[in-house]
């Protein structure tokens, strides 16, 4: 198991090292980073300042090997639009969009795994198919659409909640209902079709028949069914971050999102790299405790010290 | 509590209520009249939009700002209501269907080109390279494609060839994934081992006996990929982060129209109907594919 871990973790730095490069590459790929860093109408003298301050003049190499070091330390630059500190100005933003996500993710793993087990318990029932509506739906309707709909219904017209504004009472509902949607469409399918295959395997079966009681049976053939769930719950819960850009701008909830989409309207490159960086080190680190987690549910994964290739 | 056991029971075997028997049959539709209507709809649009429309769409006119549509208030001249500079909203969302379906239909042929690829040379030769691309291809299927957008439009602003790029890059982990496992099925075939033997090429064998067999699955990808295409493309353009102005798209006009929403619901709900309607299409086609084609789920 240590192994098992160890090697999770070597191939998540890997990735973040990977991650960290490209976002330098690109950035000099993309021509004048002095021009990236400052408006459009800012002086000659400016820039000239600027490229001395960042070193522009240094061999690459040199560069790459000190940004790397900077982005090591957490040290993610100056922000020019808010003149400050990258890492202060997401250290505010950051816990508001991880309240947002955590709000949205219980919302969908709560609904969507009991909807879906309770479906499989009666398949083709009228509970069944409502769900696999619900569903269907949920994974058409885009998010920007649906958190309109439910600003439009329970703001505007009901006046229930506020249409938008940061806030952890009323203010969190709506968007994290909007957030969760498809999430919660995605795991109420697949929980329904885990357990299901489960239901149908012969050791439930022989439990069924020697009359074990039905809570007792959902417990083990919850377990049993969790693989599956568990990667995509970690997928879903990694992904929220695009999901949780377009609510933040369509509800004004002043999290990462929001403050990358506004660092790309000003141009201010360093915020933009900041929360590259910053997500792609959480999701990393969420789908490194999915895999270990698969470790503690499956033995299997265990003994054979890897992970097992899991297809929905 | 019903027994769990029921679920091998065909379905038939119950007396059916009317909507029960009517979503029974509606599992037995030999064609998919509602989902390839909608997308006929959106193509045709798409090509013949403009010719078709009531009005410019981008012809402002003020004196008929916020106008309703028809049942409730409108006139048969603006038959889904103006928005807020007198524009008919019929007229831009014919016009940026045609928007929709370039950037769809290239990223999608874009990215089914290089995950096919990737499946045929992962999946046929197998090995370390094959560990390799589907290390790869995990990891891209998990990067946030909003966080790729905001790296590519933060370095190099927003264009249409940059939205296809970014579709392109966030679409092809799911073909490869499927269909290396498709490749992988096929390949161990009687059929493809004899042609082996008889001295045929590896080239041969993928084109001849893989790819026809894995077509089927090919197509299911590619009508589900549309839905997530067209959500993936109206995400950026609600952000600003997609095709840039003047060319109207759906989520611009969403994302405009959320000003208005007290006074003019139209506004930012017609696009989002639009929207809506053709990824469901889209995710129906995609599953009526996957039954009819799969004789493991046909009953």
């Amino acid at each position: 198991m240590p192994r098992y871990i160890l090697a999770r973790l070597g191939q998540a730095v890997l990735v973040l090292w990977v991650v960290a490069t490209v976002v330098f590459l690109l950035s000099r790929a993309s021509g004048d980073v002095a021009d990236l860093l400052i408006p459009q109408d800012a002086p000659p003298e400016t820039k000239a300042q600027i490229e001395a301050n960042l070193g522009l003049d240094r061999p690459l190499f040199t560069q790459y090997t000190s940004y790397l070091a900077d982005v090591v330390r957490g040290d993610l630059g100056q922000s020019f639009s808010y003149r400050t500190e990258v890492s202060t100005l997401l250290k505010t933003a950051l816990p508001k969009t991880l309240q947002l996500g955590a709000a949205a993710f219980l919302f969908a793993a709560t609904f969507g795994v009991s909807i879906g087990v309770l479906s499989a318990l009666k398949p083709g029932s009228w509970f069944d198919s409502l769900g696999k509506g619900l569903a269907l739906l949920g994974q058409s309707v885009p998010s920007f659409f649906l958190g309109i709909l439910l600003v439009l219904f329970f703001a505007v017209r009901m006046g229930w909640f506020p249409a938008f504004g940061y806030g952890l009472g009323t203010n969190l509902i709506l968007p994290a209902v909007t957030l969760g949607a498809y999430p919660l469409a995605s795991l109420t399918r697949l929980t329904r079709s885990a357990v299901i295959e489960v239901l149908r395997k012969d050791h439930t079966m022989f439990m069924r028949a020697k009359g074990v009681s039905m809570v007792s049976l959902i417990v083990h053939t919850l377990r049993n069914a969790s693989l599956p769930v568990v990667t995509l719950a970690g997928i879903q819960l990694g992904a929220m971050f695009s999901g949780a850009v377009i609510v933040e701008t369509l509800y004004a909830w002043p999290g990462m999102g929001q403050v990358a989409i506004q660092a790309i309207n000003a141009r201010d490159y360093n915020v933009v790299q900041g929360v590259v960086l910053v997500n792609t080190t959480i999701f990393v680190t969420i789908l490194l405790l999915v895999d270990i987690s698969y470790g503690l549910l499956d033995p299997r994964v265990r003994r054979r010290g890897r992970g097992v290739a899991t297809a929905s | 509590m019903a027994s769990p056991l029921r679920a091998d029971r065909p379905s038939v075997a119950r007396p059916a209520s009317g909507l029960r028997s009517r979503l029974a049959n509606r599992r037995r539709w030999k064609y998919p009249y509602f989902s390839g209507g909608v997308l006929a709809l959106f193509v045709l649009s798409g090509l013949i939009g403009p010719l078709v429309a009531p009005a410019e769409p981008t012809g402002i006119d003020l004196a008929n700002a916020l106008k309703p549509p028809i049942g409730f208030g409108g006139s048969w001249s603006r038959p889904l209501g103006t928005d807020e500079l007198g524009r008919d909203i019929l007229s831009r969302l014919l016009d940026g269907a045609r928007v929709a379906l370039i950037v769809t239909i290239a990223a999608v042929v874009l990215a089914g080109a290089v995950g096919l690829a990737v499946a045929l040379i992962s999946g046929y030769r197998g090995g370390r390279l094959d560990a390799f691309l589907m290390r790869t291809t995990d990891a891209s299927m998990a990067f946030p494609v909003i966080l790729l957008a905001i790296v590519i439009v933060g370095i190099f602003g927003a264009s249409t060839l940059n939205v296809v790029i970014i579709l392109t890059v966030a679409g092809w982990p799911s073909y490869a994934r499927v269909l290396r496992s498709e490749v992988l099925r096929t390949k161990t075939m009687d059929y493809v081992t004899m042609s082996r033997t008889m001295g045929g090429n590896g080239r041969w064998a993928v084109r001849r006996h893989i790819l026809p067999n894995i077509l089927p699955t090919i197509l299911v990808l590619v009508s589900l990929q549309v839905g997530l295409a067209i959500i993936a493309e109206g995400s950026l353009s609600f952000l600003g982060l997609g095709v840039p102005p003047p060319a109207p798209s759906w989520g611009r006009m969403l994302s405009d129209g959320r000003k208005y929403l007290d006074e003019a619901w139209w506004l930012p709900i017609m696009p989002g109907i639009a929207l809506s309607l053709t990824v469901l299409a889209s995710n129906l086609l995609g599953d009526w594919l996957r039954v009819n084609n799969d004789p493991t789920t046909k009953r």
